[in-house]
């Protein structure tokens, strides 16, 4: 048994947001990992609304679901299922905690060491810090300002175990979508609309 | 004459003989356990056993610091698997995945999912309740739980695995860096061992430890950058064997600086070795009975006891001071002999008093160490009487050794126009302790620890780390039979899940989570349908459902395989951290198996107490921790002020018997009330508390003081030898304040405590016998002075 709770999502939260506080003006100029890390660590704040379609070998049809995405600096992210059935998922510090059907669940961070690896790396991309980044995710970016595409590919053989890759897109500072595809096959898209401020 | 003190000295040697042979059998020990009492409640004898031997006191924690995170995890992989070839070490964990040889608990409660889980009920297999748990799995796999469930849903639709990780959830694990266990703030690598031997077992746990520090040295080699990581260590064998050399270090310094102070004083005094040798016969000889009476009468002498033989030297020391220092000189001590003889008697038989009173403390330690006193007391005094005179020229004497004395009558005299002031600092005392802040007694059990404060700290601040806290509220079972004790853990179990559900407590730990009683796991089983009709049953439970047809064929063989699996017992954990947890929660004591929960993050104490009482089962007892601990230190405190009263009693009822005259009698007392009153003042300046150590000190001190009042009370001012006694009696006083004043600088808080107490009681005992005894009995003194 070894159950990765939340891993997916919070690969997707985490990088969803950031997507979203990637908000800034679109340049014209040659587009590089470091411009889009410096605008992700601009923004403290942000929320953002995803609908989520998963594909899932064990089922016959796919799954959908949709909420609310909300990020506050310098740890705090959390995801607000509304549909079909309401639950929330809050990475702060070193804990997650999973709320649903009126029960409150809190796990620690550390004793699930790929997560913890993948939420690190995720904070290093909100607080814009590229070696961070890069120490748990080979990077892949292509396209310009306007329309481009960021593949992570864990670098973690343990975290390669679960997720194979994450492509996140997005147009300008805006991201628009992040599809994750699982070692297993299973794949999932979200797709991500931010409030107007 | 002459003959006797020969005959004597013949005797005296061959006791001497048979005492050395005495203590060259008798085991030494430094077991605190020894100052905890001798007959406590069963449940305290549980807890105390479990101290000594149980699983807890195998223990040893250990924190790596002072490096970088990198180099600390591979240090802390490199000691653990030294430590794992160790014969010393039953059990190694720094969080490590060590493979095949240890089990992941995970999967072991993953294997046997069916046999554990509290959910496998008949209900749960029909095609509804299947039906139920899919429509589940399907929310489940839509949430962002999906990834948890994902992996097991095929074996496990029912969520046995889900039900009994939440079980467990709460039993934190220590946070993990780079795979092995740290602190929160990353800057101690944590490693628990388990020693083979139990904790009290000073030889083997030394052993332990000097492997430890071993393997840590080697370790530290094989990893680079990590020369400057330290190695910190904790746990009751760990306090057992510092205790030990800090007392052994303690006593062999205290008792030589004492030995030669007091020897200083004396060749200065009396300016003979000879003398010297000879006064310190009495004292030897009174230690080494005093150690061959303990080691008869107990059959193993403490080292604390030997601590305590550091006074010995201060207070046996007095006999032969006044033999030498009353004797005339060109006098025999034949002639000194008769004439201080009765209050000598007197003055050894109230300390016997007031150290007997001891003899009757429930405290195994307190009880050697009033014996130690009493045999080395009455053994000084003999020696002094019958043995000293044998080795006495008639003109030992030679040098004047009072030189200073008539000073010290001059002050005598004008002492007693010190009577209205001290009674002034005596009444002011009185009121200073009527005012005191808040209780007068040390409160805290840990006061009394020989554990150092700041040992204690670093024990509480690993344990914390390790998620291992301190454990305040536990139900104890105790049962004829394995079986019975698991059952009974279960009732409590069921108990305890609804009192969390109802939020009085926030989890629990108990045996039968581990391993269930025989009789529930063989209900699972049979609640387990054959795999035909599980099959039919599923079909039934998956129409209209989105699930891919066959998902579950791995479901319907590990149900099929769990039906012909054996029962868990013991040996079923063998080899993993289950099984030492299992061994400290179930194990047998006395003959009786006793089960331990322990109850996490209580709220409703009242809801707790109640509802186990409520269940009214057999061999259960709910236990506070800390409400035991302090009315354990209520007991040894209501039975230290009972001792002290009644000894004090005894004293006063003696020198009444004696001295036959109630005003004599209040000579006597008098001074020593208010050597008390002042002691227990100064003790508790600043709200300081009274331990039951300064307790036990006020008593002697009164045992130790009154000699010197006896003394004042009975000397005859007009007499020439006069300045003598004076003389005798300060020196005698110099000499027992060295002995209890060095005792104060122990670490140990029994030592220091009776030490610092004495000293300072046995100081203003001869000042204030002084100042009101002196001139007690005729007014001589002040002619004397004139003339």
């Amino acid at each position: 048994m070894r159950p990765y709770p939340g891993l997916a999502f919070a690969t997707i939260i985490c990088l969803g947001l950031s997507g979203t506080i990637a908000a800034a003006q679109p340049s014209t100029e040659a587009f590089d990992i470091g411009q889009l890390m410096a605008r992700f660590s601009a923004i403290k704040n942000s929320t953002a609304r995803f609908n989520e379609r998963k594909y899932l070998r064990m089922l016959k049809t796919p799954l959908e679901d949709s909420g609310v995405l909300v990020y506050a600096a310098p740890d705090k992210l959390q995801k607000n299922t509304l549909l079909p059935k309401p639950e929330s998922l809050v990475i702060e510090g070193d804990s997650l905690t999973i709320d649903r059907e009126g029960k409150t669940q809190t796990l620690k961070l550390a004793d699930y060491p790929q997560i913890a690896g993948l939420i690190e790396g995720i904070r290093a991309t909100l607080a814009g810090d590229l070696p961070g980044l890069q120490r748990f995710y080979s990077l892949y970016l292509e396209g310009d300002a306007n329309a481009w595409r960021l593949l992570l590919k864990p670098r973690d053989p343990k975290m390669q175990d679960i997720v194979q890759s994450i492509f996140i897109s997005g147009t300008g500072g805006h991201i628009k979508s992040i599809d994750t595809l699982e070692s297993d096959g299973d794949h999932s898209e979200m797709t991500i609309t931010e409030d107007s401020p | 004459m002459t003959v006797r003190p020969r005959h004597a000295a013949i005797i005296w040697l061959l006791c001497l003989l048979v005492c050395i042979a005495v203590i060259v059998r008798t085991p030494f020990t430094a077991d605190m356990s020894a100052f905890l009492p001798r007959t406590p409640s069963p449940t305290q004898q549980i807890l105390v056993d479990q101290m000594k031997t149980g699983v807890a006191s195998r223990l040893i924690l250990a924190g790596i610091e002072g490096a970088p995170t990198a180099p600390l995890a591979a240090l802390s992989k490199e000691f653990a698997q030294r430590l794992r070839q160790d014969e010393s070490f039953a059990a190694v964990n720094n969080g490590e995945d060590i493979g095949t040889k240890q089990t992941p608990d995970t999967d072991l409660f993953w294997k046997n999912r069916y046999l554990l889980s509290p959910n496998v009920t008949p209900e749960r297999f029909s095609a509804d309740g299947l039906h139920a748990a899919l429509q589940l799995d399907l929310q489940l796999l839509g949430s962002d739980m999906s990834s948890l469930v994902k992996r097991t849903l095929p074996a496990d639709p029912t969520g046995e695995g889900l039900t009994l990780l939440k079980q467990f959830v709460g039993q934190s694990q220590p946070a993990s860096r780079e795979g092995v266990w740290f602190s929160p703030d990353g800057q101690r690598a944590l490693l628990v061992a388990q020693t083979r031997q139990p904790g009290f077992d000073i030889a083997s746990e030394e052993t332990a430890l000097a492997s430890l520090s071993a393997a840590f040295l080697d370790a530290q080699h094989a990893v680079p950058d990590a020369s400057a990581a330290r190695l910190r260590l904790s746990g009751p064998g760990v306090f057992a064997v510092h205790t030990k050399s800090e007392m052994k270090e303690d006593i062999s310094r205290l008792s030589m600086i004492a030995t030669l102070l007091v020897s200083a004083i004396l060749l200065f005094t009396y300016r003979s070795p000879r003398i010297l040798i000879l006064a310190l016969v009495p004292v030897a000889t009174g230690a080494i009975a005093g150690i061959a009476a303990v080691g008869i009468g107990f059959g193993f002498v403490h080292g604390i006891t030997l601590g305590f033989g550091v006074t010995l030297i201060g207070e046996a020391v007095d006999y032969a001071i006044y033999l030498f220092t009353q004797t005339e000189p060109g006098t025999a001590p034949e002639a000194t002999l008769p004439r201080i003889w009765p209050m000598l008697r007197l003055g050894v038989l109230i300390s016997v008093c007031g150290f007997s009173a001891m003899l009757f403390s429930s405290f195994t330690g307190f009880a050697q160490l009033g014996l130690f006193s009493i045999v080395g007391l009455l053994v000084a005094v003999a020696v002094t009487r019958w043995v000293l005179p044998a080795f006495l020229t008639k003109n030992f004497a030679k040098v004047r050794s009072t030189a200073f004395a008539p000073i010290l009558l001059v002050i005598v005299a004008h002492a007693r126009s010190l009577r209205l002031p001290l009674l002034a600092v005596i009444v002011g005392a009185a009121v200073l302790l009527a005012f005191h802040r808040g209780s007068f007694w040390e409160d805290d059990l840990t006061s009394l620890s020989p554990v150092p404060a700041s040992d204690q700290k670093l024990d509480q601040s690993l344990r914390a780390d390790i998620g291992a806290p301190d454990v305040r509220y536990l139900v104890t079972v105790s049962a004829p039979d394995e079986q019975t004790a698991l059952t009974t853990s279960e009732t409590l179990a069921a108990a305890s899940n609804k009192l969390v559900n109802k939020g009085a407590m926030s989890g629990f730990d108990a045996p039968s989570l581990y391993l269930p009683s025989n009789a529930s796991q063989q209900a699972r089983l049979n609640a387990l349908p054959n795999p035909n009709e599980l099959r039919a049953r599923l079909t039934t439970a998956l129409e209209d459902m989105p699930f891919q047809p066959d998902l579950f064929e791995p479901f319907i063989a590990a149900v099929a395989q769990a039906k012909t699996s054996p029962l868990l017992d013991h040996r079923s954990f063998e080899g993993t951290s289950v099984a030492l947890k299992l061994d400290s929660l179930l194990f047998q004591q006395r003959g009786a198996w006793v089960a331990m929960l322990s109850l996490r993050g209580v709220t409703d104490i009242a809801a707790v107490a109640d509802s186990i009482a409520h269940l009214n089962v057999p061999g259960v007892t709910f236990v506070d921790l800390k409400a035991e601990s302090d009315q354990l230190l209520r007991v040894y405190r209501r039975e230290a002020v009972l001792l002290a009263l009644v000894g004090g009693l005894v004293i006063v009822g003696l020198l009444a018997v004696s001295l036959r005259s109630p005003r004599r009698v209040a000579m006597v007392v008098a001074p020593l009330i208010g050597a008390v009153i002042l002691t227990t003042a100064i003790l508790t300046v600043d709200g300081q508390k009274l331990s039951i150590f300064n307790l036990i000190g006020l008593l002697l001190t009164v045992a130790v003081g009154s000699n010197y009042c006896i003394f004042f009370e009975q000397q005859d001012w007009r007499n020439d030898n006069a300045e003598r006694m004076v003389a005798s009696l300060v020196l005698a006083n110099v000499c027992t304040v060295i002995g209890f004043g060095i005792l104060s600088f122990a670490r140990l808080p029994v030592l220091h405590g009776i030490g610092m107490t004495v000293a300072i009681g046995a100081f203003f005992s001869l000042v204030f016998a002084a100042v009101v005894t002196s001139g007690g009995r005729d007014q001589a003194i002040t002619h004397r002075d004139v003339g």
